[in-house]
């Protein structure tokens, strides 16, 4: 209790280095937030955490039977299930990490007004928790689609690890874009919904898109070349199904994940402090 | 349905709807700008009373006019906070939504809602300060800022010693699904604790809260008082140099009050630092060394808690023995 304490500014905002040290000092924090999150969604029900693998195992039934069978999007290819089940497991990962950054700040609001952390943890730890959904996604996807594809695991399997890492940028990226927006506009929450739907059936997920747009204009191809899922997906089907994967596919994913996050990271941190104000 | 007598106002036209609300709005601005103008004579009085306050530094005069307080404050500042304003943009109020954020955009002007008004107030090492104040008069708000969850408009905080204050809230960062175990990791990280360091007051937290066995049950299904018996017993375990409290004391049965009051004595005395909002006159009284007194964001006066008791009850119009009922 010396004279020379240290002081500290309440009212001063910490430099990025700083930001970033505390963040790092809250790991544990996001990993029990996610977690929790996971557990939360299922304690009270009987089967538990095996809901996690069922889950996906329903959609995916659901689709294959309105896609594969009533429209018959597969037309005679053997790997359709494989096709459509890692689109759209990979797809439901960015879904559900789109409709958490909309959702966690609001929901953590008591715990925004009362402690004092970098709130860049929120949507840190929604990500996290769709990335452990969706890596317990993975266990169906290969009981059904990967040991009937045959050849899985192959040599480019590796190629999940740079796909999943891609894609978790992405995905956190948008997470803290959607969170500083929903804020100020409660109306967005409403929107993502919606739009995460037409943003599915406007990537690879369900039938390869190149194939469905022959007759397209070639202004619709060229723009839905942009599409970050249909890079990102263009991965993971390397990754599980041996596609050959194209060289937009690397560089389209990288850059639009680390583009993403950084943008996402530097306006978040710019409204921060903002967000008591908004959430009182 | 029409015949029914129904306790449900009529209903309105969007118009009639608009105009009652405009009305109430110019109602309550005419109230606000008539006590605004009552108190100006007051505040005058006040500021300088205050200022009087300010030089008298902390003695054992006061710590005798106070002998439930616990310990004694040293003279050193524990919180420094300068010309304070926070102001809310009164869209916030209202349901936010992009029509309205539009229109509020354009209506700038709208004169935002003042929550703390240049509150400049020191805090000093070892000193139980309480806030008093009527509803909306930015006790909360100003106790959220010197957490430093709330950055002011205008102003500075600045906090000597090597934490940052805590704001002792119950559950924050509790999830009623999980078991009380989960939750006392997840409040004690959200409130910046380490997980070894839980690992290592874990059992004197759950002996604390006395729930025993129901510490692996779901905090759902706890009973109102077991689960804030847990909260207090990990708000408080962090040992915190500086406490901000808001409303929190009454927590569980006799029983438990007795002991987190007990506790709160023996923080102080630990030479830690306590501000406290609370509406419990009678108990701020015998608890703090001082007593700040709000009204509509501005600080009225600072001082010993029974001269600014007497005073604030005064202003409300209340005996001591009408206040001595709750």
């Amino acid at each position: 209790m010396a004279n020379a304490s240290p002081v500290l500014s309440l009212s001063r905002r910490d430099g990025l280095g700083a930001y970033l040290v505390e963040l790092w000092r809250r790991r544990h924090f996001v990993w029990h937030l996610a977690i929790g999150g996971i557990r939360a969604r299922t304690s009270s029900t009987t089967l538990g955490l095996l809901w996690w693998m069922l889950d996906p195992l329903i959609l995916g039934g659901v689709f294959l039977l309105v896609f594969g069978v009533i429209l018959d999007v597969r037309r005679g290819d053997p790997a359709y299930i494989g096709f459509l089940l890692s689109g759209l497991f990979a797809f439901t990962y960015t879904r559900t990490t789109m409709m958490g950054g909309g959702n966690t700040l609001t929901a953590n609001a008591h715990l925004i007004a009362t402690q004092r952390f970098p709130r860049m943890v929120l949507p840190i730890a929604s990500v996290v928790e769709g990335a452990v959904a969706f890596s317990f996604s993975l266990v169906p996807w290969f009981l059904i689609a990967g040991g009937a594809h045959g050849d899985w695991p192959g040599r480019y399997t590796v190629v999940l690890l740079p796909a999943f890492v891609f894609h978790t940028l992405f995905n956190l990226g948008l997470s803290l874009l959607i969170a500083q927006l929903v804020i100020p506009f409660r109306d967005i929450g409403n929107v993502v919904g919606h739009l995460s739907r037409i943003w599915m059936y406007m990537s690879p997920v369900i039938y390869p898109l190149d194939e469905r747009l022959r007759n397209a204009p070639e202004a619709l191809v060229q723009i839905l070349q942009f599409n970050p899922m249909a890079a990102i997906l263009g991965l993971y089907r390397t990754a599980l199904l041996n596609h050959p994967s194209e060289a937009y596919h690397w560089w389209g994913s990288a850059a639009w994940a680390v583009g993403l996050v950084v943008v996402g990271a530097v306006t978040f941190r710019r409204m921060e402090h903002k967000l008591p104000r908004y959430l009182a | 349905m029409t015949d029914e007598p129904s306790s449900k106002p009529p209903r309105l036209t969007p118009e009639e709807r608009a105009a009652r609300v405009a009305a109430r709005q110019e109602a309550r601005r005419a109230e606000r700008a008539a006590r605004r103008e009552a108190e100006r004579a007051a505040r005058q009085q006040a500021a300088a009373e205050q200022r009087a306050a300010r030089q008298q530094t902390v003695s054992q005069e006061r710590a005798a006019a106070v002998p439930a307080a616990a310990g004694e404050p040293s003279s050193e500042p524990a919180i420094v906070a300068r010309n304070l304003t926070v102001k809310f943009r009164p869209f916030a109020e209202r349901q936010p939504s992009l029509r309205r954020h539009g229109l509020a955009a354009l209506r700038r002007h709208e004169t935002p809602v003042v929550a703390v008004d240049d509150v400049s107030l020191t805090v000093f090492r070892g000193e139980a300060l309480g806030i008093i104040g009527s509803n909306g008069a930015g006790k909360t708000t100003l106790l959220r800022v010197l957490a430093g969850t709330l950055p002011p408009d205008t102003g500075e905080v600045e906090v000597y010693g090597t934490q940052p204050p805590t704001m002792l809230s119950l559950g924050a960062g509790f999830n009623r699904k999980l078991s009380g175990r989960r939750n006392v990791y997840l409040g004690g990280m959200a409130a910046g604790l380490l997980k070894p360091q839980i690992d290592e007051m874990f059992d004197d937290i759950v002996a604390y809260s006395g729930l025993g066995d129901a510490i692996d049950r779901p905090a759902g299904t706890y009973s109102s008082g077991m689960f804030a018996r847990l909260a207090f017993a990990v708000a408080i375990r962090r040992d915190p140099q500086i406490l901000l409290l808001d409303e929190v004391f009454a927590v569980g049965d006799q029983a438990f009050k007795k002991k987190s009051a007990e506790t709160m004595q023996q923080l102080l005395a630990n030479a830690g630092t306590i501000v406290m909002v609370s509406h419990g006159l009678a108990r701020l009284r015998r608890f703090c060394h001082r007593l700040a007194w709000m009204d509509q964001g501005r600080l009225i006066a600072i001082g010993a808690p029974d001269e600014i008791a007497s005073r604030y009850l005064s202003f409300l119009g209340i005996s001591e023995e009408e206040a001595q009922e709750d």
